[in-house]
């Protein structure tokens, strides 16, 4: 009995592994198909005539490009996209800069209240954002960077996810080449800038990707400081919705243009991005 | 001169004491062993030298210089860690020249100090790998290259070797040991290996909780410990301790024999429990009347006797008194083992 059974045991759990494998990937494409429908209705919808624009089809009866020229006539793509390029490269690099600082600080030297500062940080990370908007803008205001790129950047020179992404990267970087580097007459800035920074280089990328994408899409803050100003991409979308009538068309096209330079850069360091949200854990 | 003095140095971390005043004179020139078990100071008291650590209380001179309130960076020390600590983004050329661009180095004589420094350990077609490409041998070799070439006052190395097979291990302890004839400068090595201490040092300093419990030459530690705890420390395996009243008795393996000789004047009699063969000689684990006893002989393979007579001179039985320091010669013990010499020969 038992010789018998042995060569049908592995065949069983071979099948089940092959069901197993095949269940896995279905789900996969199922999930795929739901992250990538939005995106090609979107691209088809920007090409539908205003008559088609509401219909079902999954294909525009004739390809058109007249959203497009709406779209480019109606707003400042370029402009915008100038201004959201800014905004976001300043936000990214700043909260690289203040994170690096904070993490090196925390993690080098065990001054008083170090451990405070770190829960601190914690604690306003948890903070959500509609809690210190209002205080936010009063403050901006009253700075008088109303309705400028410089009052959507100024709060968001530090970002306490950025801190505290970095922390566990400089808590883990050997004490004792440190302590070599010290040896061989590094200042503390040498340290962090020839030693440390160089050896978590992927770190610091896979982070700036996406604090990079971050400011790109954000959207309520610019909102609540531009009125007509430097408008940003994101808001520049609005401007084609109202409460009574929305151009669905044009506001695809716009919306398939503002979304371009995020998907080209995703396109190039696709590997990066994908390891970034990897490792930091996010959607 | 770069002779290391360290005075009456404390150090506690939080609540605990682990240096409980150190004062230890390193001879210029000297290869010094730090040697005790983990947990003893030794390696806190290398990294006070080094400056990583600052002591409570103590001063600590080298060369004719206070260095007490220095940065480890003016010391002019270099330090040989034992993961390496090599900078995993710099080649070895790199790894070896940062130090020595940091100190101003014109490039021309950094060129040629490299060049002599790869050929002493050897690394002469390596200069281009990067640490993650070589093996810990290699890797070692560079962590020492990178310390030589900065021409430093003294060598503190924090166990270098204990990342190392053993292989390996014993073959750097003879590179090390000879790399210090070669440069003469002052090499103070942490370990708690004794058989690297032994073999490798001009002078051992060995170490019990935060004190130093006895300083000298290989030699004098291994033929006269001061006390209970350098006599089982060194030695492999270690000094056998039989204890009698207020006193204790220890005799090393290597000293006792199971033949009469002349000169072996006192015997005991055991029961071997276990032999460990091996090969070139063996170990026998032999209960007797006053406790457990190594015994390190020749093997005899197909010796299976369990009943022996152990032969020893009274010259290798070494006494200390209660508080474990060694103390002047117990005949009442002596007596104990005592038997006639002629007799047992004959």
């Amino acid at each position: 009995m038992e010789l018998q059974m042995e060569p049908t045991a592995p065949a069983a759990k071979q099948k089940r592994l092959r069901w197993g494998t095949g269940g896995k990937h279905l789900l996969l494409i199922l999930l795929c198909l739901f992250a990538i429908f939005p995106i090609y209705w979107m691209v088809i919808s920007s090409f539908k005539g205003a008559g088609e624009i509401f219909n079902n089809s999954l294909l525009p009866s004739s390809w058109s490009l007249e959203n497009y020229t709406y779209a480019m006539e109606a707003i400042d793509i370029v402009g915008m996209t100038a201004n959201t390029l800014v905004m976001a490269l300043s936000q990214t690099i700043l909260q690289l800069c203040t994170a690096v600082m904070a993490a090196y600080a925390l993690t080098r030297w065990d001054f008083a209240g170090s451990k405070l500062i770190y829960a601190l940080f914690s604690l306003t990370w948890l903070v959500p954002f509609q809690a210190i908007m209002i205080p936010n803008y009063t403050t901006i205001v009253g700075m008088g960077f109303r309705d400028s790129l410089m009052g959507v950047i100024v709060p968001n020179m530090a970002s306490a996810f950025a801190i505290l992404s970095l922390y566990p990267s400089f808590k883990s970087f050997p004490k004792a080449l440190i302590e070599a580097g010290v040896m061989d007459k590094m200042s503390a800035c040498g340290v962090l800038f020839k030693l440390i920074l160089p050896n978590i280089k992927s770190s610091i990328v896979s982070l700036g990707i996406l604090l990079f994408i971050n400011s790109w899409n954000d959207y309520f803050w610019p909102a609540l400081i531009i009125s007509q100003g430097q408008t940003t991409l994101q808001l520049g979308l609005r401007s084609f919705m109202s409460a009574e009538l929305t151009s669905w068309g044009p506001l695809m096209a716009a919306s398939v243009l503002a979304s371009l330079p995020i998907l080209i850069l995703y396109l190039i360091i696709q590997k990066q991005v994908i390891q970034s949200f990897v490792k930091w854990g996010i959607k | 001169m770069s002779r290391i003095i360290l005075q009456d140095i404390k150090k506690s971390f939080k609540k605990t004491a682990v240096l409980h005043g150190i004062d230890l004179e390193i001879q210029d020139g000297s290869f010094t062993v730090l040697l005790g078990p983990s947990g003893c100071g030794k390696s806190t008291l290398l990294r006070i030298i080094a400056g990583l650590e600052k002591q409570d209380a103590g001063r600590l001179i080298i060369g004719n210089e206070d260095v007490s309130g220095l940065e480890p960076q003016d010391r002019d020390i270099a330090m040989v860690f034992q993961n390496y600590a090599l900078y995993p983004h710099m080649n070895v050329r790199k790894n070896i020249e940062y130090g020595l661009k940091a100190k101003r180095v014109p490039k021309e004589e950094r060129q040629q100090r490299i060049d002599s420094v790869v050929k002493l350990v050897q690394l002469e077609d390596q200069l281009d790998k990067l640490p993650a490409q070589m093996s810990g041998g290699q890797r070692q070799r560079v962590a020492l290259a990178r310390a030589i070439v900065k021409r430093p006052r003294a060598f503190l190395m924090d166990e270098p070797l204990s990342n190392l097979d053993a292989k390996l291990r014993s073959q750097m302890r003879v590179e090390i040991a000879s790399l210090h004839k070669h440069l003469g400068t002052t090499f103070l090595y942490v370990t708690h290996d004794q058989v690297e201490a032994m073999s490798m040092g001009t002078h051992i300093v060995v170490l019990n909780g935060g004190s130093i419990m006895q300083q000298g030459t290989p030699r004098e530690i291994y033929t006269n410990p001061q006390n209970l705890f350098v006599a089982q420390f060194i030695g492999s395996p270690p000094a056998n301790v039989l204890k009698f009243g207020d006193h204790y008795a220890a005799i090393r393996p290597e000293e006792i024999y199971f033949q009469p000789d002349v000169g072996r004047r006192l015997t005991l009699k055991g029961e071997v429990q276990a032999r460990e063969h091996l090969g070139g000689e063996t170990l026998y684990y032999v209960m007797t009347e006053y406790g457990r006893m190594v015994v390190k002989g020749d093997h005899f393979w197909d010796d299976d006797s369990q009943t022996v007579q152990m032969y020893f001179s009274e010259q290798s039985v070494m006494f200390f008194d209660q508080q474990e320091n060694r103390t002047e010669v117990q005949p009442d013990i002596l007596a104990l083992f005592s038997h006639n010499a002629q007799e047992a020969v004959s």
